[in-house]
C-alpha cells in the first residue's frame, strides 16, 4: 500500500475513533432528568408523524398527564413535551424543533409557568429546558430569548456541563445508546409522582384580569400564530393544583386573549369534583398531582379531547406498540411503587 | 486566557487572515491582533504598550546610532537612562498601591488614580523584552530595527503577551522577515502546532486545575487541615504551579508555530533538577536567562571574586521575587532562593538530590502561592505544628470533595507529566517533539488520548470558572 494512502487511512481512522467515542461518553455523560431532559430528548427517538396530541408545558404536563391512560383508554397517541417551570419563551422553540419531526393534531398547552412566574429570565430550572435539545438555529434562538448575554456560556455548549459527570453516573447512564431506541421510543414523558400530601381545596373567586408579563403575553401570541399557521388545533389550559387567587388573574387574562383569538382555553381547576379529585388523597404537594390524581385528570382530560377534537383512536394501528410498551412499563412502575421501591419523587416545579 | 472564548474567537479569525490576505500583511496582521487582545483586556494598556513600543523604537535607533557615530559613551548613558526608566515604570505600576496600602495611604488616593496606577496587562514581560533589546542594540548583538511593526509585533505579539516567554530580539525579529514565506499547508509545522497545544491544554485543564481545586481551600484556611494535607498541600502545589505555566508556555508555543514562528524553550522538566542551580536552568528559563545576561552578568557574574558573586546571585533573586510580585513574600521566595543557590555554592554542588531540590522549591512555593508572609508563616506553623489526625484527615477529604475518582485521574495525570518529564529528559528534547518523531500510529494514539483525556477531565465549562493562568498576574 502506498504511504500517502497508509497515512490517509491512519487519519480517517483517528477521527472516526474521536467521533465514536464521543458519542459513546456523550451518551453515557448526558445529564438524565425526568424534569425536561428525557422528555426532550426523548422526542428523538420517537417514530416521525406518529404524535396526536402534544402536551406542552411545565412539569404540570409530565407529572399530571398519564399518557398510557390516554393510550389505553382513548387510544389517544399523546406524549408530555414539557420542562420543570417551562416559560413560553422556550415553548415556542420548543414547539418550532417539535414541527421537524411530529406533525400533531392537537397541542395542549398549560400556562401554569407564566401565571405564577414573573421574571423575564427564569434560570431556576433552566438546565433542565436546555439540555435535551440538539444544537440547532431553534436550540440559539431558545438560549438568546432565555438566558443573558453574560450567562450564554454557562448553558452553552452542553458538553461543556455535562463533562464531568463522571463520577456520578448510575446504570440508566448506560442505556442511552443509539442500540437503546427501542426502549428509549416507549417513553412518552409521563413522570408520575408517589407521595400523597393532603390539600386544602381553594375558594378562588377572582374574577379581575391581568399579571401576564409582556414577555410572556408576546410568545403566547407567537406559538397561538404558529399552531395556526401549523394547522394543529391549540387549547390552553391550567392544569388542577391548588390554586392562588394571583394565578387566577392571570388565568383569567389568557381566557380573554384565547377568546379574541378563537382558541380553546379551559381552567381545569374549575373541575376538581367533576373530575372526582380528591384533596387528601391525590396531590404530590401543592403543585403536582400524584399518580391517582394524575389519573382522574387524565381521565377527564382524555374524554374532553375525543369529545371536542375527534382525535384518531390509534389502538391496534401498525406503528404504535410503543405506547402499548409505554402502558407496560407505567404498569411496571405502579407495581414497583407497591412493591416499595418508589420512582421518581417530588422536587420539581 | 487560551481558554477564553475570545482568545479562541481572535486566534480562529488571524489565522484566516494571516495566510488569505497578501503575504506582505502578515505583521500588520498579527500586529492588528495584538493591540486588539490587549485593548479587549484594557484600553489603557494598550495605550502604554503604544507609548513604550514607540520610546524603545526611537530609543534603539538613536542609540545605534551614536554608536554608529563613535560616541559610545554618550549611547551609553542613553541606553542606562533607558533601562531605569523602563524599570522604574514598570516598579511604579508593580509597587504603587502595595505601597499605598502598606502606608494606609489608599484612602487618600483617589480611585481613579490608583486604578490608572494598577498593573497593565503584560507590561512584566513586554517591559523585559524592551529592556534587553535596547542593551542588544547597544552592545551591538543585533541591529535596531527598523520596521516600527516589526518591533511593535515582537513586544505585542498576542499568544506570549501575558505571560511570556520573555523573548529575545535576536531569536524573534529576524523571524518577522520570514513570515512572508510561511505556507499554511506544512504538515510538520501545523502537526507540531497542534501537539504543542494538545499537550499544554492536558497539562494545564486535566492537572494544574484539578490540583487547584484542592490547593485553594489549603491556602485559604490552613488551621483547618493537619499536618498532612498541609505537607499534601506543598507537594499538589508545586505540581500545579508547573503543570499551569509549562502547559500555557506550551500553548503559546503551539499557537506560535501555526504562524511559522519559534518561540523559546521555557521548560525543561524542572523537578528532574538535582540542585537548585540545575533547577534554574530549567524552570522559566526565558526569565532566568534574562536575569543572568542582563543582570548577573552586568553586575561581575563571578568574574569579582566569592563575595560579590554571592552578592549578585541574592541580587538577581531578590529582582526575580520583586519581579513575580509586591509582596514581602515574594522577595522572601527570591530570596529563599538566593540563599539555596548560595548553599550550593558553598557546598560546592556536592549535595544532589532530585527529592531535596523539589522539596527545596516546594517550600519556596509556599511563600509564592500565600497571600501575604503573615499567610505563608502561619501555613508552616499549621504543618509543623497539627500533627497527624486520621479523622480530621477524613474530614478534609470529605470537605475538598475527594473522591476514588477524582483521586484516581489526579493521580494518573501527575503520573502522566511525570512519565512525560523523564521521557523528555533522558532524549534531551520538549515531549511534541518527542511525539512528532513516532510513527503515525503511535502519533495518532497519544492525539486521541489527550484529546479524550481533555475533553472528559479537563476542568472547564459552567459552574466551574478555570483558574487564571498562575502567570498572568505578574
Amino acid at each position: 500500500m502506498r504511504t500517502g494512502m497508509k497515512k490517509n487511512l491512519l487519519r480517517a481512522g483517528f477521527l472516526l475513533l474521536l467521533i465514536v467515542t464521543i458519542y459513546l461518553t456523550s451518551s453515557v455523560l448526558r445529564v438524565k432528568s425526568g424534569h425536561g431532559i428525557n422528555q426532550l430528548e426523548g422526542l428523538y427517538w420517537q417514530p416521525e408523524h406518529s404524535i396526536d396530541v402534544m402536551m406542552m408545558g411545565s412539569s404540570h404536563i409530565h407529572c399530571n398527564v398519564n399518557t398510557a391512560l390516554l393510550w389505553e383508554e382513548y387510544g389517544i397517541a399523546a406524549y408530555d413535551y414539557s420542562g420543570a417551570q417551562q416559560p413560553l419563551w422556550m415553548t415556542y422553540y420548543y414547539l418550532k424543533e417539535l414541527y421537524k419531526y411530529q406533525t400533531p393534531q392537537v397541542i395542549v398547552l398549560d400556562l401554569y409557568s407564566p401565571a405564577r412566574y414573573k421574571e423575564d429570565y427564569q434560570y431556576d430550572w433552566i438546565s433542565e429546558n436546555i439540555l435535551g435539545m440538539r444544537f440547532s438555529v431553534n436550540k440559539l434562538g431558545m438560549m438568546a430569548a432565555s438566558v443573558e448575554k453574560s450567562r450564554f456560556f454557562q448553558y452553552f455548549p452542553s458538553f461543556s456541563i455535562y463533562h464531568s459527570r463522571y463520577d456520578d453516573l448510575e446504570r440508566d447512564d448506560f442505556n442511552n445508546f443509539f442500540w437503546n431506541s427501542r426502549e428509549k421510543e416507549d417513553f412518552k414523558g409521563y413522570t408520575p409522582y408517589w407521595q400523597r400530601t393532603p390539600q386544602t381545596k381553594p375558594e378562588i373567586s377572582e374574577t379581575e384580569k391581568g399579571g401576564l408579563t409582556e414577555k410572556s403575553e408576546k410568545y403566547l401570541r407567537r406559538i397561538i400564530s404558529y399552531t395556526k399557521k401549523k394547522g394543529s388545533k391549540l387549547v390552553l389550559m391550567a392544569a388542577p393544583y391548588v390554586l392562588t387567587a394571583e394565578d387566577k388573574l392571570t388565568y383569567n387574562q389568557i381566557e380573554e386573549i384565547a377568546e379574541a383569538e378563537g382558541i380553546t382555553f379551559v381552567d381545569f381547576n374549575e373541575y376538581y369534583d367533576k373530575m372526582g379529585l380528591d384533596f387528601t388523597r391525590d396531590f404530590n404537594d401543592d403543585s403536582h398531582l400524584n399518580y391517582w390524581g394524575g389519573c382522574k385528570f387524565s381521565d377527564y382530560l382524555g374524554e374532553f379531547l375525543t369529545a371536542r377534537f375527534e382525535v384518531t383512536d390509534r389502538r391496534g394501528q401498525e406503528g404504535y406498540e410503543s405506547w402499548d410498551d409505554h402502558v407496560m412499563l407505567i404498569a411496571e412502575e405502579v407495581q414497583s411503587f407497591q412493591n416499595g421501591t418508589p420512582g421518581q419523587q417530588a422536587d420539581a416545579e | 486566557m487560551f481558554l477564553s472564548k475570545f482568545f479562541l474567537l481572535l486566534l480562529g479569525m488571524t489565522v484566516p487572515a494571516f495566510f488569505l490576505l497578501p503575504a506582505k500583511w502578515r505583521s500588520g496582521v498579527l500586529l492588528a491582533a495584538g493591540y486588539v487582545f490587549c485593548a479587549y483586556m484594557e484600553l489603557r494598556s494598550l495605550i502604554i504598550l503604544i507609548a513604550i513600543t514607540s520610546v524603545t523604537y526611537f530609543m534603539a535607533a538613536y542609540i545605534e546610532k551614536l554608536r554608529d557615530k563613535g560616541a559610545c559613551k554618550k549611547a551609553g548613558r542613553i541606553t542606562f537612562a533607558a533601562v531605569w526608566g523602563l524599570t522604574f515604570l514598570l516598579a511604579v505600576y508593580k509597587y504603587t498601591g502595595y505601597l499605598a496600602d502598606c502606608f494606609g495611604l489608599t484612602d487618600r488616593i483617589s480611585e481613579r488614580v490608583l486604578k490608572n496606577l494598577m498593573m497593565p496587562a503584560g507590561l512584566s514581560f513586554y517591559s523585559f523584552q524592551a529592556i534587553g533589546y535596547l542593551v542588544d542594540v547597544y552592545k551591538h548583538r543585533i541591529a535596531a530595527e527598523r520596521k516600527f511593526g516589526h518591533l511593535a509585533c515582537y513586544l505585542s505579539f498576542f499568544p506570549k503577551f501575558v505571560s511570556g516567554p520573555i523573548e529575545r530580539g535576536e531569536a524573534f525579529l529576524p523571524q518577522m522577515k520570514k513570515l512572508e514565506e510561511v505556507r499554511f499547508w506544512n504538515r510538520g509545522r501545523l502537526s507540531a502546532a497542534f501537539t504543542y497545544m494538545l499537550w499544554g491544554y492536558f497539562m494545564k485543564l486535566v492537572v494544574a486545575d484539578r490540583l487547584g481545586r484542592l490547593v485553594n481551600p489549603l491556602f485559604a484556611e490552613p488551621e483547618a487541615f493537619d499536618s498532612f494535607w498541609l505537607l499534601l498541600g506543598v507537594l499538589m502545589y508545586s505540581i500545579q504551579i508547573y503543570c499551569d505555566f509549562a502547559g500555557y508556555s506550551y500553548i503559546a508555543a503551539g499557537c506560535a508555530k501555526l504562524f511559522g514562528i519559534e518561540l523559546q524553550e521555557n521548560f525543561r522538566a524542572p523537578y528532574r533538577a538535582e540542585n537548585i542551580q540545575e533547577f534554574w536552568r530549567r524552570w522559566h528559563i526565558s526569565l532566568s536567562g534574562w536575569l543572568r545576561d542582563y543582570i548577573y552578568i552586568p553586575l561581575g557574574g563571578n568574574r569579582k571574586g566569592r563575595f560579590r558573586k554571592n552578592l549578585n546571585i541574592l541580587i538577581v533573586f531578590l529582582v526575580c521575587g520583586a519581579w513575580h510580585g509586591a509582596g514581602m513574600h515574594f522577595l522572601v521566595w527570591g530570596f529563599l532562593h538566593g540563599m539555596y543557590l548560595l548553599a550550593d555554592s558553598l557546598t560546592g554542588q556536592r549535595v544532589k538530590s532530585r527529592i531535596l531540590t523539589f522539596w527545596l522549591a516546594g517550600f519556596a512555593w509556599i511563600f509564592f502561592r500565600a497571600d501575604s508572609l503573615d499567610g505563608a508563616f502561619r501555613y508552616i506553623r499549621q504543618m509543623a505544628t497539627a500533627g497527624l489526625w486520621p479523622e480530621r484527615m477524613r474530614q478534609a477529604a470529605e470537605s475538598l470533595q475527594l473522591n476514588g475518582v477524582e483521586i484516581g485521574i489526579g493521580v494518573s495525570g501527575i503520573f502522566i507529566v511525570w512519565l512525560a518529564d523523564r521521557l523528555c529528559d533522558r532524549a534531551k528534547m520538549e515531549l511534541p517533539i518527542l511525539i512528532q518523531q513516532k510513527n503515525n500510529g503511535r502519533r495518532y494514539l497519544v492525539f486521541y488520548l489527550l484529546l479524550t483525556a481533555i475533553f472528559i477531565f479537563g476542568i472547564y465549562g459552567a459552574g466551574y470558572h478555570t483558574e487564571q493562568f498562575i502567570y498572568m498576574r505578574f
